[in-house]
């Protein structure tokens, strides 16, 4: 008789697992925390952007109208702006839409500070359409602008 | 009775949960902040301005994206230095403006003629403007530590005149040169006096805040953007 059992083979112990939900958890908040959704984007035109130097970080947190105005795709002359979801055929369409938006308690509060007029526009657009949107602009005292642009390296 | 033993929720599924949750937010994640470019729209105004020929600087931009400064063809990048000589500038030189001094005793000054007049017109709006000017002034100058500055007249701007087939782009590309050339001259202002970059300024602590409005109250960013009209 020995002290020490040969014969019987110890289970090895298994990796516990009960660790796992708090790593996972952790990673999950990093993310949630340094998340930043990415912008709206359009399906119905086609928009190539700008690059510039000097450009600053769209502010978090902020009440946005987003204008875009671009090519129809498979067209090659046809400039189009869209507001929100649609397509307008009427400028004046834009001074309604933000005139009902102020109405909204949510955005007539931060009207002067918080609220932006989000630009998305074709490069090659000619100055005369986005003249018009931002006289419709002025109508409805939406005075903020800010134009996405890509940053020049 | 036998008492029932209190059944264990399994928490086993618990890390899948959390799983589905960080690869929704892996996928949606971008780091960076959408990079933008400002610009307040003027009032609706049917008042037209005179302004003295040479407190304004012009740029244009005509239907083939050409640029203009002061009437004559230049570059894109030439916009850049006629900004900074716009803003800083030996005083009295031909066609530029000629500056304000600014320090604590003008201002102190200004705003009492000010108050005392606002008596008399309580409802003037141009001198509860320019009350406002040197009340910011005034903070300016007590951020400096009492050193006093120059700056231009409120009625100088930089003028931008597009046609109305100049394309976006060029647009853009005309502010960015403004705010190359505005921003050179913020940050070596910002470097002397606070030994700091302009842009590493931080608008969310307080006492930059009140830096970046001291610096900005030399080198104000102002810039006209005049009707769209054909330019020849």
């Amino acid at each position: 008789m020995s002290k020490f059992s040969k014969g019987k083979k110890k289970k090895e112990p298994g990796i516990s697992t009960a660790a796992l939900p708090d790593i996972v958890f952790m990673l999950l908040f990093f993310f949630m925390v340094t998340t930043v959704f990415k912008e709206k984007e359009t399906n119905k035109l086609e928009i190539d952007k700008v690059a510039i130097k000097e450009t600053i970080d769209l502010e978090k947190n902020i009440k946005a109208a987003y204008f875009w105005i671009g090519r129809v795709p498979g067209k090659v002359d046809d400039f189009r702006v869209q507001l929100d979801d649609d397509l307008i055929n009427d400028y004046e369409e834009i001074r309604d839409y933000l005139v009902k938006l102020r109405k909204n308690p949510e955005y007539s509060q931060v009207w002067d500070s918080r609220f932006f007029n989000v630009f998305k526009v074709d490069k090659k657009t000619e100055m005369r359409i986005v003249k018009k949107v931002q006289d419709e602009l002025k109508e409805a005292e939406a005075f903020k602008v800010v134009y996405s642009v890509n940053k020049e390296k | 009775m036998a008492k029932r033993e209190v059944e264990e929720i399994n928490a086993g599924s618990m890390a899948d949960i959390a799983f589905l949750l960080l690869i929704f937010f892996l996928i949606t994640t971008t780091m960076n902040l959408p990079q933008v470019q400002e610009e307040r729209l003027p009032q609706k105004s049917d008042v037209e301005f005179l302004l003295n020929e040479k407190n304004v600087l012009q740029i244009m931009a005509n239907k083939n994206d050409k640029i203009g400064i002061e009437g004559e063809f230049a570059e894109l990048e030439d916009i850049q230095h006629a900004v900074v000589k716009f803003y800083q500038h030996e005083d009295g030189a031909r066609n530029l403006p000629s500056y304000i001094e600014v320090d604590k005793k003008i201002c102190e000054d200004t705003i009492s003629a000010l108050e005392a007049a606002l008596v008399v017109y309580p409802d003037a709006p141009l001198f509860k403007i320019e009350l406002d000017a040197w009340s910011r002034r005034l903070e300016a100058v007590n951020e400096f530590g009492g050193a006093g500055f120059k700056t231009l007249p409120n009625n100088a701007t930089v003028s931008i005149q597009m046609d109305n087939s100049t394309k976006y782009e060029t647009y853009m590309k005309v502010l960015d040169q403004i705010m190359l050339g505005l921003n050179h001259l913020r940050d070596s202002l910002c470097i002397d006096k606070f030994n700091v970059p302009f842009s590493k300024l931080n608008d969310k602590v307080e006492s930059d805040k009140q830096k970046i409005s001291a610096i900005r109250q030399v080198y104000p960013k102002k810039i006209m953007k005049e009707k769209n009209r054909s330019v020849q």
